[in-house]
């Protein structure tokens, strides 16, 4: 050990080799022992960096199957499935004068539904037929295409493009039998009702919660919140304790309303909460999730119905992984040309930037390709080129640094938590790429620094 | 067909739009409230609402004229406007930096901060052009025009943004 540290003591002359031995024992101390193993450790980490920065580069960059053919990393394309219906819907004679309303209306709630369900594109247009059902006096037909694309199954876009789901709350008719043995189905026929003024809009929202039923199996229940000033209130003062019938579109059944409507009603207090009107829908947790959009998506006045529908198949991003890598490639070096010939950054700053965001980029994209994420190459592509365009002033070290990376944070957190669709998973994923760049930063501040005195031999 | 403009003010009429208007107020009062508590300057606060919402009109129209031009309607048109938000969150809070810090100085000189904000306006909008180059001859044609408006309106926001700070904070 003590020979290891006696490397200066070559140097002196035969005659004095004893002395100088004896000297350089007594140099070996536990401060030599602790420089020589912060700098081992030194070298260790350093390897591990570079090997660790080789391997994310290898992951990151494509066509690396040429190089190691038994390893081949690629994104894992986000497979979308391409829909379009095409909606006939008619409005009242009597309503013409808000046709244009009625119909954008519809169009709007049809696409807060696919939005909320997860859809990642919507876009709806007027449609045109050149044979179209002709108006009549009663009703005019109008037509929207709908084109979503989406990870949605078939069954829960018909649910939220197919289906009104109009609420109308029914009364029995009183020369009806619902007791009948002969005719058992015949609480399930609307003629064997009259209508009632409530309707969906006579309840602020519907609550959709997992709650225990009478069996103790935990159930979703959809709690129907009045209105204070709707017609509920009225109705369920008349009618409680009495059997309804509860109509969604077409299809309808009986309930009983409960009779603690009257007294909680009846109160002065302002507080209704307790007289919700409750029904239990489902045990399936996607199921109450779509239930909860129908309900509170809004409510569609006109009438409508599917004229037409069609699979258009599956689509990924027309970028493939090399066109991807080499456009950030060149955007990356124009990055580092401004910087160096038009802002006048010296080279190592110019370096050291695009060395951290190249490391922190490409760390995201490993992780991508290893675990398999589904990605859209678009919106990466033009998230990469968003985070460039804002690194510079992410990483400049200046006095207003933390205020300023802090309200990149939060905005970027908000747009996620209040966006919707690519808007949210935007704001997730530039947030998630600004962590990786502070951590690229500190990783490659320190790599760099100790990396250039191992070169330079300091 | 529907009306290009009223599709793109729908963005923030509608569901999608209450969304963005949530995103927008809740990101405008932070930095509002954060650099009135800093600066006390109301000239500053208004520069700031100005340009942060005048930039989202701008953005708008620009779009719609892009529309005009035969391009139709872009379910995507959402992705360059959050990155110009985000661009425009990056460009203010610049300026709000650039202030606090005059303000430290003992002679404060309002020019040196609409000074200061034109140089980082100048390099955003020449960064924001020239990686939009870099992305056009080489992706398909709808996602052309999205990386186009990205360029244009990350150009526009910055500019907008300059102009109010300039007008409100020196010419007033």
């Amino acid at each position: 050990m003590s020979k290891k540290f006696n490397f200066k003591g070559f140097k002196l002359g035969k005659q004095n080799s004893d002395k100088a031995s004896k000297s350089k024992k007594k140099k070996v101390t536990k401060n030599d022992v602790r420089v020589f193993l912060g700098k081992a450790l030194r070298y260790v980490s350093l390897m591990i960096l570079t090997v660790f920065i080789l391997s994310v580069a290898y992951i990151a960059l494509p066509k690396t199957e040429t190089i190691i053919p038994d390893y081949r990393f690629d994104f894992t394309q986000e497979e979308l499935q391409e829909n379009r219906y095409i909606l006939e819907l008619q409005v009242k004679a009597q309503d013409e004068d808000q046709l244009d309303k009625k119909v954008e209306e519809t169009k709007a709630i049809i696409q807060k539904r696919l939005y909320k369900a997860g859809a990642d594109e919507v876009a709806i247009t007027g449609y045109h037929f050149d044979n179209p059902t002709p108006d009549t006096d009663y009703y005019l037909y109008r037509y929207i295409q709908v084109y979503v694309k989406s990870n949605l199954t078939d069954s829960e876009l018909n649910e939220l493009i197919g289906v009104r789901n109009y609420l109308r709350l029914y009364l029995p008719k009183d020369d009806v039998d619902f007791e009948n043995e002969e005719n058992p189905y015949a609480e399930y026929f609307i003629e064997n009702y009259n209508p009632t003024n409530v309707t969906l809009h006579d309840f602020r929202n519907v609550l959709i919660k997992r709650l225990p039923d009478s069996s103790g199996t935990e159930t979703y229940f959809a709690i129907f919140k009045p209105k204070t000033f709707g017609d509920f209130k009225a109705f369920a003062e008349e009618h409680g304790g009495e059997n309804i019938g509860f109509a969604v579109d077409e299809s309808i059944y009986q309930l009983e309303l409960p009779s603690t409507f009257k007294p909680d009603y009846t109160s002065t207090s302002s507080s209704s909460t307790k007289a919700e009107f409750t029904i239990g829908i489902t045990q399936d947790a996607r199921v109450a999730e779509i239930t909860d959009i129908m309900f509170n998506s809004g409510v569609i006045t006109l009438e409508y119905n599917v004229y037409e529908s069609e699979a258009l198949g599956a689509v990924t991003s027309p970028i493939k992984s090399t066109l991807f890598s080499f456009t950030l490639i060149v955007a990356m070096l124009l990055f580092g040309l401004y910087n160096y010939f038009i802002a006048k950054e010296s080279f190592q700053t110019v370096f050291r930037n695009l060395f951290e965001i190249a490391f922190a980029l490409a760390a995201v994209f490993s992780f991508l390709k290893f675990w398999y994420v589904p990605v859209n190459t678009t919106v990466l592509l033009f998230e990469s080129l968003a985070v460039l365009l804002i690194s510079h002033d992410f990483l400049h070290k200046s006095e207003g640094r933390l205020t300023r990376n802090l309200f990149i944070f939060v905005g970027a957190f908000l747009i996620y938590i209040f966006g919707f669709g690519y808007i949210s998973l935007i704001g997730r994923d530039i947030a998630i790429m600004l962590i990786a760049l502070s951590i690229s930063e500190q990783i490659s501040e320190y790599y760099i620094t100790n990396m250039k005195s191992y070169l330079l031999n300091d | 067909m529907t009306n290009p403009l009223s599709y793109y003010i729908k963005i923030y009429t509608n569901y999608d739009g209450s969304q963005l208007l949530i995103i927008t107020g809740i990101i405008l009062a932070l930095m509002l409230t954060y650099s009135y508590w800093k600066t006390k300057s109301k000239e500053l606060v208004l520069a700031l609402l100005a340009g942060f919402i005048v930039s989202q009109v701008m953005f708008t129209l620009m779009v719609y004229i892009i529309s005009l031009i035969g391009v139709g309607i872009l379910p995507l048109v959402h992705l360059p406007f959050t990155a110009v938000k985000l661009l425009s969150l990056v460009n203010l809070g610049g300026l709000v930096d650039f202030y606090i810090e005059e303000l430290a100085q003992k002679n404060f000189d309002p020019d040196h901060v609409t000074r200061m904000h034109f140089k980082l306006s100048l390099k955003h909008g020449v960064l924001a052009l020239l990686l939009s180059v870099a992305a056009v001859p080489l992706i398909e044609t709808p996602s052309l025009w999205l990386i186009i408006i990205l360029g244009l309106g990350a150009v526009i926001t910055v500019a907008t943004n300059h102009l109010f700070a300039r007008l409100l904070i020196v010419e007033k």
